[in-house]
Formats: structure tokens, C-alpha cells, sequence
């Protein structure tokens, strides 16, 4: 029971960072999608002559490796606490019963 | 939308940063509060911040329109752990969107405005609104994502406004950052208004007592 339920898990986990690689790399470098945040902040840029900033800056790369990374550490936390919570009942049961 | 470092004058910057503050007192309270009287309320909590964290800087591209953007994630959060924890939570998820070179410290302020208090109690809102006329559950949810999602982005243009109009032209400069966003954002609302309809349907038929008022939830009246 819990190998299958690793075995969906990695599945799922290793699905999911493909789909959204593969929907980065059409979206950034095949599509040249740029973002509305980057369009916007770039009128405002204009309009208030000014220089916008950020506290990092890693270039196209490494903006999508430290994207990838968060996700990562994001959906594991997320899954671990949903996990969690969604199976609170079923354990409980399981914790009476036994 | 995270409004980047150099772009808001210092007076906003000083504005954003006191009316954020204030709401993350009421937010941090409130999670003392519940989490002392469940214990469920915690890992709620852990779990939607980690939701907003990443629905928040989850760029989709919208092929028709050229163009990328995110949701927000905060109405669903408001209506799973209520509205002011989702201040804390989105909070600290943009201070982390910093390190992964998205919005600025001293813009934590405005951002932690648009998307943790804007967007979320614009959710909540049409949430309880919409569940007092008697909509669905689901139906509610959805539209808190959507007005929530749409509201974020109409809040970000009117600070840059406030910020930049030099001569009474806030709401001319308002219209104008809002048609950069709405092209890209508004497929991206309707997405919102799925994912959130879907999440709160989920929870409400597997574990409805998560979404209890009395564990912070707001799904359940």
C-alpha cells in the first residue's frame, strides 16, 4: 500500500515538473511569451522614469531552475500537509479500530 | 502582479507598508487564535501557504494573447483558513517570491495590498455575497477566485497610478495598466474560477469539517 502510493507519488511529482517544463520552455522560448507583470512594470518604468529592481537576478536559466527548485519544495510541502489533512479522517478510524 | 523595487515613490512605499502591517496584527492573531482551539488548523495553514506560495508565481502562458501571467491563489486560501490569516500567508510567500527574483522588499507592502488584502477580501466577499443569495457552494467559490484574481490585478493598476500620476491623472493611468493586465488575465480569472470551484468541492465532499467557521474556514456557514 504505502510503495504504491510512493510509486503514484514519484509518478505524479516527476509528470508534473515535465508538463510544466515543457509549458515554460514553449511559453518563454518557443512562444516568447513575456509577462504581463514584466509589460506592465515596463509602462510604469516609462511613465515614472525610473529604474525597477529586484533583489536577485539569476538570467533566463536560472530563473527557471530556482522556479523548478520553489515548485518543488512547494508541492512536496503541499502534498505532505494534504496528505495530511485529506487522510485525517481515515487515520483516525484506522488508529480507532486497531 | 509583483510590482518590482524602484517604481513606487517612498510616500506609497510608506502608506502600503503601515495599512500591511496593520492587517498582518489582525492575520497573526487570528491564526493564535484558532490554532489554540484545533489543532487541524496548523498544517490548514502550512498548506495554503505553500498553495499561495506557488499558484502565485505559477506563470501560464495565454498563447492568444502573446503574453504569460498568474493567478493568485488568495480567494481559495480566504474561504479554507479566513481572511486574515491569508494576509500572513501571502506575505510571506511574496517575501520568498523575492529570492526567486519577483516583486521588491520595499514593495512587500503594495504587493502584500493587491494580492493578500485586495484579493482576498474581494473573494471572501463574493463568497459569503453569493452563498446569502443561495448559490452553490462551488458556484461561490468559483467566483470568489475569479473577482478575486481580477481585483488583485485592478488594485496593482490603481497603486502604480497613485503612485506615478503626476497631474490628476490617476484613473487615465489606471485604465491604462489595467488593459497591459486584462488581455492575460482575464483566461487567467476564469482558470482561477475552476480551480477554486473544484478545490472547495473536493474538501467540501471529502472532509467537510475542514471548512467548519469554527477551524477558520468560511465554507460551511
Amino acid at each position: 500500500m504505502n510503495e504504491s502510493f510512493t510509486k503514484a507519488v514519484v509518478i505524479l511529482w516527476l509528470v508534473s515538473v515535465a508538463v510544466i517544463s515543457l509549458g515554460a520552455y514553449y511559453g518563454i522560448s518557443v512562444g516568447d511569451l513575456g509577462g504581463t507583470d514584466a509589460l506592465v512594470e515596463g509602462m510604469a518604468v516609462e511613465v515614472g522614469k525610473s529604474e525597477a529592481s529586484t533583489l536577485v537576478s539569476y538570467g533566463k536559466l536560472g530563473e527557471n531552475i530556482s522556479f523548478t527548485l520553489a515548485g518543488l519544495f512547494a508541492g512536496t510541502l503541499f502534498g505532505y500537509y494534504w496528505v495530511a489533512l485529506m487522510e485525517g479522517n481515515r487515520m483516525k478510524k484506522e488508529g480507532r479500530d486497531a | 502582479m509583483h510590482i518590482s523595487d524602484g517604481i513606487l515613490t517612498a510616500k506609497w512605499i510608506v502608506i502600503w507598508y503601515a495599512v500591511a502591517v496593520f492587517f498582518l496584527a489582525l492575520g497573526a492573531r487570528e491564526i493564535k487564535k484558532h490554532s489554540q482551539k484545533n489543532p487541524e488548523y496548523i498544517p490548514k495553514v502550512a498548506l495554503m501557504g505553500a498553495a499561495v506560495f506557488i499558484i502565485s508565481v505559477w506563470h501560464l502562458p495565454v498563447p492568444v494573447t502573446g503574453s504569460s501571467s498568474h493567478p493568485i491563489g488568495t480567494p481559495l486560501a480566504a474561504i479554507l483558513i479566513g481572511g486574515f490569516p491569508t494576509v500572513v500567508v501571502s506575505t510571506i510567500g511574496l517575501f520568498f517570491h523575492m529570492f526567486l527574483a519577483h516583486g521588491g522588499l520595499t514593495t512587500i507592502g503594495a504587493n502584500t495590498i493587491s494580492m493578500g488584502i485586495v484579493g482576498t477580501f474581494m473573494g471572501l466577499l463574493t463568497y459569503k455575497a453569493l452563498r446569502g443569495t443561495g448559490a452553490r457552494r462551488w458556484t461561490a467559490a468559483g467566483f470568489a477566485g475569479l473577482i478575486g484574481d481580477i481585483s488583485t490585478y485592478a488594485a496593482t493598476s490603481m497603486m502604480l497610478a497613485l503612485s506615478l500620476a503626476s497631474s490628476g491623472n490617476v484613473i487615465g493611468l489606471w485604465k491604462v495598466f489595467m488593459l497591459g493586465f486584462a488581455p492575460t488575465q482575464l483566461p487567467l480569472a476564469v482558470l482561477e474560477f475552476g480551480f477554486t470551484a473544484g478545490v472547495v468541492h473536493h474538501i467540501a465532499s471529502k472532509r467537510p469539517e475542514l471548512l467548519k467557521k469554527s477551524v477558520g474556514g468560511y465554507a460551511l456557514e
